[in-house]
């Protein structure tokens, strides 16, 4: 158990800037995750922690401890790859017990250890197989396995799920948050999938280009999106965007097609802040569609594009401007229908047209 | 582009699989698959790795011969024509554009082959359109090597699109793309085909790119057609309990289940019991013979926080997961583990009991077997 | 299919015609050199002969001792070379050409220059170890025990690169991230070669060995420019005996049953080989 400390993490490979500046304070069993795109510098990150990558500039602490210098197998870390990284020849067992055995620790024990994790995972069925022969899910969980049975102090995860089936996918979700529960061991995940990082994380970082764009709790970060592009990744949906220009007492979008006009509250609140260009965000849960108009404000014509329709939700688009908006709502909306959208007005949030923050 | 006359809609099957089986030594892939795609629709084959699907569709393309069975193309028996014969395109999951060519180039390609060379300025033409349509307009004359995985799915859709097959055969085109593109992808996909009108046999793992993306979904696995039909039929009534484990995130909840004392449905361990009426209890008991039931209700039918002036059962909460827009619980019921969907603000934590119910109407029975469903 | 024709015809007669000619001679006592001696058919007797032959067997048998030696030197080489320069380092495009040069050499020159270097007196060889090691001039090449050591060497100096090259190509397709994982498990780095990369590699280690394997046995020109089979014929190889008994002697039915015989010989280890190649790489695909 230990908490990690990256200060000022910097990795450039040539003129690329993989990691640019990355600040993570992380406690002793806390679950982080760090989330974003491809090529936002998440694995990089974590690699660097693990000590698979020696960063070109910034430090690493575990507790008090300065791990630069430090090769992985000196971290007491352990590590599960997005491509399982089990070895070939040997079975689950072999494989479960290989870190164990290198660190020389007594038959009895291992045998101890082994009963417990694959009790834990489940395993017991396919202990003797060899690993080639199982298919992704259980591999994967032989993976883990052998990162759990070491003790390590801090477990790390790279995109551990992305290459299993999305049934598997979402029982390890759960199996993983129960599992990580139970051990108390400080866990750092990388994904590119929100879902992931909502379900599991105890705290999200957001990565973009190599820098942290918002950390905080997944309902923090969810409900309070400091960016254009927090707001748009996670939730899914994401949040829905449409530029538009504040006229003192409505909204205009692309040059006046639309017009939006906000409850009293709101024009006020917008007024004080001052800016004209602006970029409206809300999710597709808080809007409401509705054949004829109910509301005064916050209230828009549209035409139903496309609607997906779930069992327990349906998910209507429509065009706002140039962008297409999408909404979700239990009950049944026809495609190409005509009608009015409701957008929550304690849920509009709005974000500066240029730095693409939030305003409020 | 096949313009889609709605009456024309209705007959024209476009492709036909009729009897499909393939095996591969002991395994038998393909076990006596039947499937229609009507022109103008996407059929999804839903399933796990291994039910099939790829199979299935590379016997549709021609890539492999079945056993047993034929292949109707538009009306044509095209079981023994190679690929190039059929008027079909295919797209692979894993793209299969060339690195030497730029994308223009790429895109061009199949209009180029031999048998079916269009003149230069067409194919200008349909690739300036496809481009525009995939926002790709701006990648043409860029090196493949340069792209990013998305730019490169949407170079090999428009690759596939720049033609006009009978039917599109696509194999999991979105699968190797991150959570948020495939997300947009799937938007455009459902716009695309109605622009475009085509025939699709679309094929996947992933339930939510199912839904969005198809007309009718099959459900396949280890070689069997489960069923077919839209994600609303299929979600009122599986046949089979593949089909209810597959289909929704999450899936249906599954128990073990017991009918006793002549006439009650029971999950002994769970402490969930319905009385059922003499000829409910006949029907099932006749169905099932001596054999175990599994009892199946949705997740979204599972009412949770009933007050205790009401008649509920009682679970302990072991799971919560955040999902933004809502929160999936885990209950832990007897020996099972029970999810449902709530607002996200519903309050109580690990640990704590809950108290839920779900009426009789929304049970679903299955054979333990066979999984056949057990009407009554 | 059209296109396919000519090339099948002059493959036709190129190689199927004096394959077919070989097994008719095979069955006769005939010489090029007498063709007024005529053709005697004698059924299986050339075979008859040489399969009872004692003196056929020696060389047989030596042919195994040296095909062994070679191949195993080369196998051991090869790996180890390949491991070394798995790693980018400043100059490895250098050596990697240095390394892979011999096998690009003619056999028959490289048995010369090496003749050469094992000479007695004003050898290379020689000099060298004297002066390093101390050691007293060993007779390499006029020696009938030290000779086979001779060529083992001269053969795996020209082709243990082929081994390297294949070595390396196998082992850079191994995902670095297994040896990553291996490497936060503490595992050392005999246990990742022998449970990472040799496993991944095995089907093309195999498939190398196959063919240094075929080449080691019809080895001639090497031998020939090296020992000319000597001294007597120590080093005479089986197909250096083929090459006395069908362009000296001019035996051309005897040579030609002795060519069936080793044809048949390698197509059965070959076809074990890849047997179990095969078996190999159906593992791995599960």
């Amino acid at each position: 158990m230990a908490a990690v400390h990256v200060k000022n993490l910097k990795k450039f490979y040539g003129s690329v800037k993989a990691v640019d500046g990355i600040d993570l304070e992380i406690e002793d069993q806390e679950f982080v995750v760090l989330l974003g795109p491809s090529g936002c510098g998440k694995t990089t990150t974590l690699r660097c922690i693990a000590g698979l990558e020696s960063p070109t500039s910034g430090e690493i602490f575990f507790d008090s401890r300065r791990v630069n210098t430090l090769e992985p197998a000196d971290r007491n870390i352990a590590m599960v790859f997005q491509f399982f990284a089990l070895y070939p020849h040997l079975n689950a067992i072999d494989n479960i017990s290989f870190p164990l055995r290198a660190q020389g620790t007594p038959p009895k024990k291992i045998g101890e250890k082994i009963a417990w994790i694959s009790g834990l995972l489940g395993l017991e069925a396919i202990l003797k197989r060899k690993v080639q022969t199982l298919p992704g899910g259980d591999q994967q969980k032989v993976a883990l396995a052998r990162a759990i049975v070491r003790d390590p102090v801090v477990l790390l995860l790279d995109e551990p799920l992305s290459q299993l089936d999305e049934k598997f996918r979402d029982e390890m979700r759960t199996e993983l948050g129960r599992l990580q529960r139970s051990l108390h061991v400080t866990t750092i995940y990388v994904t590119h999938d929100q879902r992931e990082a909502m379900a599991l994380a105890d705290k999200i970082v957001l990565m973009k280009d190599g820098k942290i764009l918002q950390a905080g709790s997944p309902r923090e970060i969810y409900g309070d999106p400091q960016s254009v592009f927090a707001g748009y990744f996670i939730g899914s949906p994401g949040m829905n965007f449409a530029k538009c220009v504040w006229e003192g007492d409505r909204l205009l979008f692309q040059g006046g097609i639309n017009e939006l006009k906000l409850s009293d509250k709101l024009a006020t609140l917008l007024s004080q802040k001052g800016k004209r260009n602006l970029l409206i965000g809300i999710r597709p849960e808080h809007i409401s569609f509705s054949a004829m108009q109910r509301e005064s404000v916050c209230t828009l014509k549209i035409k139903v594009a496309t609607v997906e329709k779930f069992s327990q939700f349906k998910i209507f688009s429509f065009h706002l401007g140039e962008q297409l908006f999408m909404g979700r709502v239990r009950e049944e909306v026809p495609e190409g229908a005509e009608g009015y959208v409701y957008f929550l007005p304690d849920r509009l949030r709005f974000f500066d047209a240029e730095t693409e923050r939030s305003i409020f | 582009m096949r313009a889609s006359d709605p009456q024309a809609q209705d007959k024209i099957k476009m492709l036909k699989l009729d009897g499909i089986t393939k095996r591969f030594g002991d395994l038998t892939a393909v076990n006596r698959l039947r499937i229609e795609v009507s022109a103008g629709e996407i059929i999804v084959l839903l399933g796990p790795t291994g039910a099939g699907k790829t199979t299935t569709l590379r016997i549709a393309a021609g890539l492999e011969n079945p056993d047993e069975g034929k292949v109707i193309l538009d009306g044509r028996d095209v079981t023994k024509l190679p690929p190039s014969y059929r008027d079909v395109a295919m797209i692979f999951e894993a793209h299969n554009l060339y690195p030497i060519y730029n994308v223009y180039d790429n895109i061009a390609f199949p209009l180029r082959a031999p048998g079916r060379k269009l003149p230069e300025k067409e194919i200008k033409e349909r690739i300036s359109k496809v481009a525009t349509d995939l926002h790709i307009s701006h990648l043409l004359d860029r090196e493949m090597t340069t792209l990013s995985g998305g730019e490169i799915q949407r170079a090999a859709l428009a690759r596939t699109l720049v033609r006009t097959p009978r039917i599109y055969l696509m194999d999991e085109p979105l699968s190797n793309l991150d959570l948020k593109l495939r997300e947009e992808l799937r938007v455009e996909f459902r716009e695309l085909h109605k622009r475009y009108g085509a025939t699709m046999l679309y094929v996947t793992h992933d339930f939510v790119s199912a839904v969005s993306i198809g007309d009718r979904i099959g459900i396949l696995d280890r070689g069997k057609l489960h069923q077919v039909g839209t994600p609303d039929e299929l979600h009122q009534d599986p046949h089979t309990v593949t089909v209810a484990a597959l289909m929704e995130s999450p899936p249906m909840n599954l128990l073990p289940c017991q009918v006793a004392g002549g006439s009650m449905l029971v999950d002994q361990e769970a402490g969930i019991i319905f009385p059922l009426s003499q000829g409910q209890g006949a029907k099932v008991r006749e169905k099932a013979g001596d054999g175990e039931i599994v009892l199946g209700v949705w997740p979204e039918d599972i009412r949770i926080g009933i007050p205790e002036s009401e008649r509920a059962f009682q679970g302990l909460i072991v799971g919560k997961e955040f999902q933004g827009a809502n929160t999936l619980m885990n209950l832990s019921v007897g020996k099972s583990i029970l999810k449902t969907l709530t607002d996200p603000d519903f309050p109580g934590g690990f640990g704590k009991l809950c108290r839920f119910y779900f009426p009789l109407e929304k049970v679903y029975l299955f054979h333990k077997k066979s999984g056949e469903r057990i009407y009554f | 299919m059209l296109f396919v024709w000519p090339s099948l015809i002059v493959l036709l007669f190129l190689i199927g015609y004096p394959f077919i000619m070989l097994i008719f001679y095979s069955f006769f006592r005939f010489s090029f050199l007498r063709p007024a001696a005529g053709l005697n058919f004698i059924g299986v007797e050339n075979y008859q002969f040489l399969l009872t032959d004692k003196y056929t067997w020696d060389r047989f048998i030596f042919t195994g001792k040296f095909v062994i030696m070679a191949v195993v030197l080369q196998f051991f080489v090869g790996v180890g070379s390949a491991y070394l320069l798995q790693e980018k380092f400043r100059g490895r495009g250098v050596i990697l050409t240095l390394v892979l040069m011999p096998m690009m050499l003619c056999p028959i020159v490289v048995g010369l220059f090496w003749k050469y270097m094992f000479n007695t007196q004003w050898g290379i060889i020689n000099y060298l170890l004297k002066i390093l090691f101390n050691v007293k001039p060993i007779e390499w090449l006029a020696n009938e025990h030290n000779s086979i050591y001779a060529a083992v060497i001269a053969d795996t100096w020209m082709w243990a690169p082929f081994m390297t090259l294949l070595s390396l190509a196998a082992f850079t397709a191994i995902p670095r991230y297994l040896y990553e994982a291996a490497s936060v498990d503490r595992a050392s780095a005999w246990f990742k070669f022998r449970h990472i990369t040799l496993p991944l590699s095995a089907p093309i280690l195999v498939l190398a060995l196959l063919f240094r394997l075929i080449d080691s046995i019809k080895q001639f020109d090497l031998i020939y420019t090296l020992t000319a089979g000597g001294p007597g014929d120590a080093t005479q190889t089986i197909s250096f005996t083929l090459y006395k008994i069908a362009f000296q002697y001019f035996y051309t039915g005897q040579g030609s049953a002795l060519a069936m015989i080793l044809l048949i010989t390698i197509i059965c280890l070959s076809t074990f080989l890849i047997m179990y190649m095969t078996r190999l790489i159906e593992k791995q695909r599960k």
